[in-house]
């Protein structure tokens, strides 16, 4: 994928790439992330980003064709995120372009990776949360009709 | 006369929505090429190389 900003979106979703593709490494499934602009300008950003949400399988990079980006890959210059997927064949079979990554495209992005994979699409993390919540809930049910 | 007026209206409405969809990358069904980053992170942190 291919982003103009290192924001906290950017960093939970490069967690969650790197959480697919080690699921799916038997699959040869595949992330990089590549930030648009100056090395200098991220080099510190993505060590700490890698270190906090202990990134292993997914490199986080620096385009070394500055905010252009490679110029084959046609990342509009108005777009902050650009999620580019391909199968095997080296085949593309989505571009996403997005300007923020919340939850919602964060969703549409990993369920086309997940497509091309052949697997189901990782848990939504506003389903996760809800999730949470839930069991949260089943405490505190369990608690009223168990109170000893 | 009033017929066609209501018939074009749509029209006319949906168009400006088709024109604003943004697009960003390859389309799909295109070939990926290689491309070089430098790597921050990971095992080829500091190395300039191609992932594709």
């Amino acid at each position: 994928m291919f982003a103009r900003k290192a924001d906290d979106n950017l960093a939970s979703f490069a967690k969650r790439i790197d959480d697919l593709v080690a699921k799916n490494v038997d699959k040869e499934a595949k992330g990089t992330v590549v930030l648009l602009g100056k090395k200098d300008d991220f080099s510190s950003k993505l060590e700490t980003i890698a270190k906090d949400k202990k990134i292993e399988q997914v490199p986080l990079t620096v385009s070394v064709d500055g905010e252009k980006g490679p110029k084959q890959y046609q990342v509009n210059k108005n777009v902050n995120f650009t999620v580019v997927v391909y199968n095997k064949d080296k085949v593309v079979t989505a571009s996403l372009a997005f300007d923020k990554l919340d939850a919602k495209q964060q969703d549409e992005a990993l369920a086309a990776f997940a497509k091309v994979l052949g697997v189901d699409p990782p848990k939504s993390s506003g389903d996760s949360k809800k999730e949470d919540t839930k069991k949260d809930d089943t405490k505190k049910d369990s608690t009223k009709k168990d109170p000893d | 006369m009033k017929r066609a007026w209501l018939a074009l209206l749509p029209v006319a409405c949906v168009a400006p929505v088709l024109a604003d969809e943004v697009t960003s990358g390859p389309k799909e069904g295109a070939h990926v090429t290689a491309f070089h980053v430098n790597d921050i992170t990971g095992p080829n942190k500091g190395k300039a190389l191609c992932y594709v």
